[in-house]
């Protein structure tokens, strides 16, 4: 079994229900013909790196829980046993550990099911042979924020392989989740919905040779030497750009990456929240979580300037109180003045309820949550794709920005943010639009359609643009010569959100009108 | 009026969440009927008057998690027709029907069963005075 | 277009007299647009009705293209010959010509209309037109200073703006001569506000009974 993996399942932090049933797992996999061995690193272990020694030379799966990977484990454990990338993978399988203390057949066969189709990749992979293999994947996806994160899962709904790639540290989604355009609640899904998938292989902190376009598609090098090909490859990056209005702002990306590198920051430094549009809780829960480390770590004097304190998170109160007892100054604000004159930089401006004003002279920092831009490393992979940026954007041979976006660079689809700024609907609009037309070049039969489309009664349509300013995925169009609402039928995604907000009844779901649904209620 | 009490529920995280909270053990009475549509955001509120006007007690709709809508804010959207609806039931004096809004927790089985028979239990007490 | 909201229905109930047959009437141009009268809310409003404390013999609604031209108002002669009251969902025009097709029946309006305006967004619309019959938005920059100052002067701003703001509400309404003022500068025409202009015309506006329009080229 020279080609089998080793499969280590990590549960540290949740074993207060008993011990795994590692015998029966054992067991099982005694038959199967990719994963050679388990081990099992429960609290019970009293000497991990020992168990984990015992293996080093082998290509290992890492299983357990995702805050295993965000506390650094998984890098950890690679590097004491000389892992590259290539020769693990890791893989979330928190919620089939817990419930196998109920010990459910259906649960472990799910969880042998996925240790051997990732093994299966892991073995085939070349790694540590050195050897330069093919291994073939349908699409590699470059970018693990909102759109690389949504395409990879309806992509391998479609038993499509793939490969999510994040180079960028932190990795999985900074860019438009920390700048608030998504929800952080809506990623988080996304990315424990994406690492249980058996089709989607994620690399996260990757290192990548150059992409290189061959006869049917692309390849690209993993650090260990191994060479992957694809069919497609989906340009995703979130973009992270700096705030244009004030010189030295920095937005939240660039806050945070700097206190991740325990970079100094020191002084004056003013948070400017809620000036173009409302701070969503979880940015703002962030933003304090950051504030107490700055002041933790240098004392800063830290001003937080906003429109109105939200609290609607639980312990989103006491972040706050926790905040002011450190000393931040937090300002309720309106009429906001920002002048710069001959380097000196004034803040003014008034408490909506006292009317009094209130005036910061030349602060160190300024933080202003910001759009998305392009990372080094995204426009690195862009140069060697060899996509032409225009206007800071990536072209595009279609001016209607909700259609699929084919680069300049045939095969490449882009995708997010990185075709120009996007609030969080135009993200997940395009990320639709894209899997769209990539199902439908890559599985031209078999495509699972989207089963309700909407469709409009142009009788009865009078034209009030409700529907097209109403849907998520911006695939309600107008069609001028008739005068009524048009969907984009290959951006549809069949919510039905146009048929509920339509005042005339003019829409219906294919399958779902509403006079077939209104009777089969009534048949309950 | 019938005794029978409509969920109309998402085939996203409603549907998981319905789906856990019975492998949980946790069944509804048959008063209970469920319908499924792609999201909530496709219920207005002709679907929930008419439903109620034909004879239902009273009409729940279940959505994902506040900020888990797969179509972005289809719960939110429906949030807001429950609550014309309400107002549009108590100033009409509609007496014993309801409708409510409940964003489904998925891992939180027994606290949706107590919340889906709490309405129940509650829409009867109202018809009792 | 016309703009107007559903009165609340206790007010729509006490105007219905009980046991009676209703039909709700809605109108598929303007109050569909403004989400006030349409197919949609027609629906809502007869599923209230039949739920409604009040009782009703029946109820039953429907909706035409328009309430403001006899020829839709004709097509439901059979529907509102079978019943007792008709709601009308209709502007106050369409309430009154519905009135007139058939005078033996109530005919009770369920909207307030409010005012011609524009859609500035998503549920959002703003009053735009007064219908004062004597157009002055060329001297204006296309800013109305009937509807948009609050005093509806001829040559303002007056004394109680400040800051862009009308002192009406200073937090919510902004002072329409100084939005004609920073227009008429960008458009560089501030030349056009300094004659210092009569009056308006009222009578061109709502005086002596119901405005008429005759057009000879038009008439059959």
């Amino acid at each position: 079994m020279s080609d089998s993996i080793v499969a280590v399942l990590c549960d540290q932090q949740c074993s207060s229900k008993g011990p795994l049933q590692a015998a029966n797992l054992t067991k099982r996999l005694a038959k199967s013909s990719t994963v050679g061995k388990l081990i099992v690193l429960d609290k019970a272990c009293q000497d991990p790196e020992k168990k984990l020694k015992k293996v080093a030379g082998q290509k290992i799966l890492f299983g357990g829980c995702p805050y295993l990977e965000e506390s650094g484990f998984y890098s950890l454990a690679a590097e004491k046993l000389g892992l590259r990338p290539g020769e693990m993978l890791v893989t979330d399988v928190k919620s089939s550990i817990l419930d196998l203390y109920d010990s459910s057949t259906a649960i472990e066969d799910n969880l042998i099911g996925r240790l051997e189709s990732l093994g299966r990749l892991l073995a085939d992979s070349a790694g540590l042979k050195d050897r330069p293999v093919k291994l073939k994947r349908n699409v590699l996806i470059f970018g693990s924020g909102y759109s690389g994160l949504k395409a990879a899962l309806e992509l391998s709904g479609e038993k499509l392989s793939v490969d999510l790639v994040e180079t960028e540290d932190p990795p999985l989604a900074p860019g438009c989740l920390a700048e608030g355009l998504v929800c952080p609640g809506l990623i988080k899904e996304l990315t424990s919905e994406v690492r249980t998938s058996e089709h989607v292989a994620v690399f996260p902190q990757a290192q990548m040779g150059p992409i290189q376009s061959v006869e049917k598609g692309f390849t690209v090098s993993f650090g260990g030497g191994e060479l992957r090909e694809y069919g497609a490859v989906i340009f995703a990056p979130e973009r992270s750009e700096a705030p244009a209005d004030q010189i030295g702002a920095w937005n939240l990306t660039q806050l945070y990456k700097r206190l991740h590198e325990r970079r100094p920051i020191k002084g004056r430094i003013v948070f400017l929240l809620d000036r173009r549009s409302e701070t969503p809780p979880e940015v703002i829960q962030d933003i304090l979580i950051a504030a107490k480390v700055i002041k933790e770590r240098s004392h800063a004097e830290l001003w937080i300037l906003l429109k109105q304190m939200r609290v609607a998170l639980p312990g989103l109160q006491e972040l706050y109180d926790t905040a002011r007892e450190m000393g931040v100054i937090f300002v309720k604000y309106e009429n906001l003045r920002l002048q710069n004159e001959f380097g000196d930089f004034q803040i003014t401006g008034e408490d909506p309820q006292t009317g009094a004003s209130f005036r910061i002279s030349n602060p160190d920092r300024v933080i202003i949550p910001g759009t998305s831009g392009l990372s080094a490393s995204a426009l690195n992979a862009a140069e060697t794709l060899g996509l032409r940026l225009l206007n800071g954007q990536y072209t595009q041979p279609y001016s209607l920005w909700r259609l699929a976006n084919e680069s300049n660079h045939p095969g490449v689809l882009v995708c997010g943010s990185a075709r120009g700024n996007m609030d969080g609907g135009g993200v997940a609009a395009d990320a639709a639009s894209v899997v769209q037309a990539l199902k439908a070049r890559m599985i031209p039969e078999g495509i699972t359609p989207v089963e309700h489309i909407a469709s409009v009664d142009a009788d009865k349509c009078v034209y009030c643009l409700t529907c097209v300013r109403v849907c998520p995925y911006h695939a309600m169009g107008k069609n001028i010569e008739e005068r009524v609402a048009q969907p984009v039928t290959t951006a549809c995604q069949g919510c039905g959100i146009c048929a509920a907000e339509c005042p005339a009844e003019a829409i219906d779901m294919r399958n779902l009108s509403r006079e077939t649904v209104l009777a089969a209620m009534q048949a309950l | 009026m019938s005794d029978s009490i409509l969920i109309v529920h998402c085939a996203e995280g409603a549907k998981k969440a319905l789906a856990r909270m019975t492998e949980e053990g946790y069944k509804l009475p048959p008063r209970f009927k469920t319908f499924e549509l792609p999201c909530t955001g496709s219920v207005n509120e002709v679907l929930l008057m008419e439903n109620l006007s034909n004879g239902a007690k009273g009409v729940v709709v279940l959505g994902c998690r506040k900020e888990n809508c797969k179509h972005l804010d289809g719960n939110l959207k429906a949030e807001r027709k429950v609550a014309r609806v309400k107002r549009l039931l108590s100033e009409a004096g509609a007496e014993g029907r309801f409708v409510e809004m409940v964003y489904a927790a998925p891992d939180e089985g027994k606290r949706l069963h107590e919340t889906l028979l709490g309405f129940a239990r509650a829409g009867e007490a109202e018809g009792k005075s | 277009m016309i703009v107007a909201e559903q009165k609340p229905i206790n007010m729509i109930l006490d105007m219905l007299p009980e046991n009676k047959r209703v039909l709700v009437v809605g109108c598929d141009t303007c109050v569909t647009v403004c989400l006030a009268g349409g197919e949609k809310e027609v629906k809502v409003l007869t599923a209230a009705l039949r739920m409604a404390k009040k009782e009703f013999a029946e109820v039953r609604g429907l909706s035409i293209e328009r309430q403001c031209d006899g020829e839709f108002i004709g097509e439901i002669r059979e529907q509102v010959a079978r019943s007792d009251v008709v709601l009308s969902m209709a502007c106050g025009a369409g309430v009154q010509m519905m009135s007139d097709f058939y005078p033996d029946k109530a005919v009770l309006p369920a909207l307030n209309t409010l005012f011609m305006g524009s859609n500035e967004g998503a549920g959002y619309w703003l009053e735009r037109c007064l219908g004062c019959g004597d157009c002055v938005l060329d001297l204006t920059a296309g800013i109305c200073p009937r509807t948009r100052c609050s005093k509806g002067l001829m040559n303002g701003p007056c004394g109680g703006s400040e800051n862009g703001k009308c002192e009406v509400d200073p937090e919510n309404l902004d002072c329409g001569w100084n939005l004609i003022y920073q227009r008429l500068k960008s458009l560089n025409r501030l030349d056009t506000m300094m004659p210092i202009r009569p009056p308006q015309d009222w009578s061109k506006s709502h005086d002596g009974g119901p405005r008429r329009l005759i057009r000879e080229d038009v008439k059959l």
